[in-house]
């Protein structure tokens, strides 16, 4: 009962210092119904959900799986390293959950009271969309990378801005 | 000790006689006779008695020799205004009045009565008193004007009752004066306006011209050709009508040789406004970049010396005030170097030039057509001084809306929850009102100002025509040389006018200049020594040797604190508000330096030790996490830009802070909004946890890092800080005594100095200010949570 009695003599509970990585020789991820799993030789997760650490800067680093409690099971260096059917498998998964469509042409912009319309192809087909708060949605990322979130939160993604053919460029050019 | 301030111009020895200068004034007598009388070196402010109070004294056979301490004051004490003296002399104090006829001894307290002299302040003024015997004795009244004058008297006093040495005095809170001119200074600066040496600042600034030295020469060259060339066209039409359509010939000339020159002068007509539309855009061009290129290298300039400048100098200002000095006083050199320079330049040279093509051609009616130039410059003058009147009452309403407006939208809640729309909206239009009338007299005054201006540039034509009509007509001039009197005239009243307009705004744009110098110039307080010690690896052993230290040297908040701190050793700090628990802790950063003692870091001097080696092993953890604009990645790596992914990972996951960034959709790519604003205080107090963590300092510091923060958080957030402190040199300040749970001592501050120091049990023992802080939060705790001994478990798990 006192305080001088430091934290090296009183049993720590152990605490998760660092971070948990897996190996991708070891992981077996495979579909339960439309549900991810993921298996180590010791357990086995259900309804595990596989997440980015940095989405927008690197999609194949960093990826860490949360089971259906919120807690995190484990992170993969690399995906790339994982055997190629189950590399397909969360890759698919991951697309899903970073659904992000590729804009190709800007057709049109227009402003609207204070909404940008923009009408685009992606390599996901035409869409229109609406874009508030220039500030906030327009996020800039290295080597011309930007993407637009739009007023319901999709994502549209220009892969570099300065390859944009002349007539998307003018007509994208007030928000960039 | 080289005083910082020391452009106030005042310091110990200086007085200050009202309505005067500062006059340092040494008084060796005085000091000469403490020395003799007690020893102690004494250091005396005598102000410059008047006549009769030296009459008095005389009197009483006192020598004004003897004097070491003589004030005035401004409230008498049936409380009229009016002058009293303080004078301290050979064993006493006495306040004398000094009406000249009956000058007379108020009060006379011996020395030897005197226990403690206060400077008590009141609502309009003070009262000076002494105590002797737990008796109070009023010495005098003062008007809030001289509070901080009586503050010092009466520590200055207080010393010289005791026969101990005078404290080194400092006019830290006198209004700012001019010390070569005596004007108050504005706000924030120590540039008067009024002794500004305009010639320094503008050399100092064609300076900044010397790496574009191309550049500026052809400027300068463009400026003389153009303004050579707008002085051709008037001589031209001179030889239209003199030459080709009117000519003044013996012999007629025949039509086809007028018609040949009159081809000829048209051409030339029209080559030299192709010149001039040429030259002109040039100038312009070079002139834009060079004023925008040098306004670069000065507001460059300016932000590294603001990013060097000593947190001190941040403390003296408010942050819009040195945000100006970034953006709009370097704006206004902008302006003032693209355009004011240019023009200056370019107006003066065609004015000059004007002048003597005028005089030269025919001196009388150049006499008369310049006679009215006096008085269009001076009303031009009256007229632009208003118009800044006008226009600056103006602006004051925009703001005052502005301020308004968003006074009663932030507050619209309380507005509705108190149902006073009517009133909110009587007061907008209040302001609006207002904006409208400036707006319409300053609207109205240019409305009239602008034509008055050209009906003034006309009246100096009328006198020519007059004039120089009747020498046409008595046929002692030509047609063609009254034509170009008329047009050099029509370009000689508008440069003129806007060169009256820059006798107002010149110097404006010279202070802010100064202003930017002032910057620039401004040494930091605490700077790396001349061939400082580098300490690349600290081991975090601090010593702390008898420091004093105040933000104003008059008041103290450390007192003679000493401490000996092991490297690896946890210290938490405990006391008030206002303690001095974040002094203690600036002062081990660095962030000031004390006025008394020393810190010893590794057993090397603090102030030796090379800044950078310093600040790059201590890691901070403030109350309020501050983070920049940017993803939640950059800032973590903020102290180290090149760490890794996985390192910054780590310290998330160190920090606790892992597991809620991956909640996030763009994970440690999310942005973190302007100073974090889209995260909640205890995610951004685990950023800088993990930003501190990533950092890997030697030496750690917690200001308040948990009390923003509900239990749960705070639970996560104290592991983490328990993860960081293993090993670390650790200060951790804290209101909840929990947080301190495993610190190694517990230093407890109270009135600047450590009231109590050691570890957790043994303060319990001792039972204390330590215990008694432990005792009311273990009653709050249980009165909150209803667990009698919640708090008192946590501190002792």
């Amino acid at each position: 009962m006192s305080m001088s009695v430091t934290n090296s003599l009183v049993p720590q509970p152990p605490i998760d210092l660092d971070l948990h990585f897996l190996d991708p020789q070891q992981v077996t991820l495979r579909k339960v119904g439309d549900d991810l799993a993921l298996s180590l030789p010791d357990v086995s997760y259900f309804q595990v959900e596989a997440r980015r650490a940095f989405p927008l800067s690197n999609k194949y680093l960093y990826v860490t799986f949360f089971d259906h409690q919120e807690q995190e099971i484990g992170m993969l260096k690399d995906i790339r390293q994982l055997p190629i059917e189950m590399r397909k498998l969360l890759e698919d998964e991951l697309e899903q959950r970073y659904f992000t469509a590729r804009i190709r042409r800007v057709r049109s912009m227009k402003e609207e009271f204070g909404l940008f319309r923009l009408m685009v192809e992606t390599d996901k087909g035409p869409r229109e969309f609406f874009l508030r708060n220039l500030r906030d949605n327009v996020v800039r990322l290295p080597n011309n990378r930007i993407i637009l979130i739009d007023m319901h939160g999709n994502r549209f993604e220009i892969r570099d801005v300065s390859r944009l053919d002349g007539r998307s460029l003018s007509n994208i050019a007030k928000i960039i | 000790m080289v005083c910082p301030r020391q452009w106030y111009g005042a310091s110990a020895n200086a007085v200050r006689e009202p309505g005067r200068r500062w006059i340092p004034r040494a008084s060796p007598l005085s000091c000469a006779q403490a020395i003799g009388a007690g020893g102690a070196r004494v250091m005396s402010v005598v102000e410059n008695l008047p006549p009769s109070v030296e009459k008095a004294l005389a009197s009483l056979g006192k020598s004004t020799d003897t004097v070491q301490f003589a004030t005035s004051t401004d409230i008498t004490r049936d409380g009229n205004f009016g002058e009293r003296w303080l004078v301290a002399i050979d064993d006493r104090a006495l306040v004398l009045d000094p009406t000249p006829a009956q000058a007379s001894v108020l009060v006379d307290v011996p020395y030897s009565e005197i226990t403690e002299v206060n400077a008590e302040p009141l609502v309009g003024g003070g009262v000076l008193t002494v105590l002797h015997d737990g008796q109070r004795i009023t010495l005098l009244h003062y008007s809030n004007t001289l509070s901080g004058k009586f503050n010092r008297a009466a520590r200055v006093l207080q010393a010289i009752a005791n026969n101990e040495e005078t404290p080194e005095e400092e006019d830290e809170d006198q209004e700012a004066l001019c010390p070569s001119c005596g004007r108050s200074l504005p706000k924030y600066t120590k540039v008067c306006p009024h002794c500004l040496d305009k010639g320094k600042v503008m050399r100092r600034l064609l300076a900044y011209l010397k790496p574009y030295k191309g550049k500026s020469a052809l400027v300068t060259l463009l400026l003389l050709a153009s303004t050579a060339v707008s002085l051709v066209p008037p001589m031209l039409s001179r030889a239209l009508w003199d030459i080709s359509l009117m000519p003044k010939a013996k012999v007629p000339i025949p039509a086809a040789s007028r018609v040949h020159s009159l081809l000829l002068i048209v051409a030339g007509m029209l080559g030299v406004r192709l010149l001039t539309y040429g030259t002109g855009v040039w100038r312009q061009q070079v002139a834009a970049w060079l004023g925008g290129r040098v306004t670069l290298d000065v507001r460059r300039e300016v932000y590294s010396a603001l990013q060097r400048l000593s947190l001190a100098y941040f403390d003296k200002r408010q942050t819009g005030a040195v945000m100006s000095r970034v953006t709009q006083d370097t704006g206004a050199l902008q302006v003032f170097l693209v355009s004011s320079a240019q023009y200056f330049l370019v107006f003066i040279l065609q004015i000059i030039g004007i002048c003597i093509m005028l005089f030269v051609t025919n001196w009388k009616l150049a006499l008369i057509a310049l006679s009215p130039a006096p008085i269009v410059s001076g009303i031009t003058f009256l007229f632009t001084k208003r118009l800044r009147f006008v226009y600056t009452r103006y602006w004051s309403s925009w703001s005052r809306l502005t301020a308004m407006l968003s006074d009663s939208l932030a507050g619209i809640r309380v507005v509705r929850a108190f149902a006073q729309e009517g009133r909110e909206m009587k007061r907008f239009s209040d302001s609006s009102t207002g904006l409208f009338e400036s707006e319409y007299s300053a609207t109205r005054l240019v409305n009239v100002l602008v034509p008055t201006l050209s009906l003034l540039i006309e009246f100096g034509l009328y006198p020519v025509w007059l004039v120089g009509g009747i020498m046409v007509i008595n046929n002692s001039m030509t047609m063609g040389t009254l034509l170009m009197f008329t047009g050099y005239l029509a370009m000689f009243y508008g440069p003129l006018q806007w060169l009256t307009n820059l006798a107002d705004s010149l110097p404006r744009s010279l202070t802010a200049a100064e202003r930017v110098f002032e910057v620039l110039d401004t040494e930091p307080e605490v700077a790396d020594v001349e061939n400082s010690i580098p300490l690349p690896d600290l081991k975090g052993h601090i010593e702390i040797k008898d420091i004093t230290f105040g933000y104003d040297k008059n008041k103290p908040i450390l007192k003679n604190v000493s401490l000996e701190v092991q490297p690896g050793e946890m210290i938490g700090l405990v006391g008030k508000t206002g303690a001095g628990k974040s002094t203690f802790i600036n002062l081990v950063c660095r962030f000031y330096d004390p006025q008394a003692g020393e810190i010893l870091i590794d057993g090397q001097p603090l102030r030796q030790v090379r800044l950078r080696d310093l600040r790059s092993q201590i890691g901070v953890v403030l109350q309020e996490a501050f983070l920049f604009s940017g993803t939640i990645s950059e800032n973590i790596a903020y102290g180290k830009p090149t760490a890794h992914a996985e390192e910054i990972m780590r310290a998330a996951k160190a920090a606790n802070a892992h597991d809620f960034i991956m909640r996030f959709p763009d994970g440690y790519d999310a942005q973190v909004g302007e100073r974090g604003g889209r995260l909640s205080g205890g995610e951004r107090q685990r950023i800088s946890i993990a930003r501190a963590i990533l950092h890997n300092p030697r030496i750690l510091i917690f200001d308040e890092a948990t009390s923003a923060v509900d239990t749960e958080t705070e639970r996560q957030i104290q592991e983490a800080i328990e993860r960081l402190v293993e090993n670390r040199t650790t200060f951790a300040i804290a209101h909840r005594l929990s947080t301190l749970r495993n610190a190694d001592r517990i230093m407890v501050i109270e009135d600047g100095g450590i009231a109590e120091l050691g570890t957790h049990d043994e303060l319990m023992e001792k039972r204390g200010s330590y215990w008694k802080l432990v005792q009311i939060q273990t009653e709050m705790a249980a009165s909150r949570v209803g667990e009698p001994a919640e708090e008192s478990d946590r501190m002792t798990a």
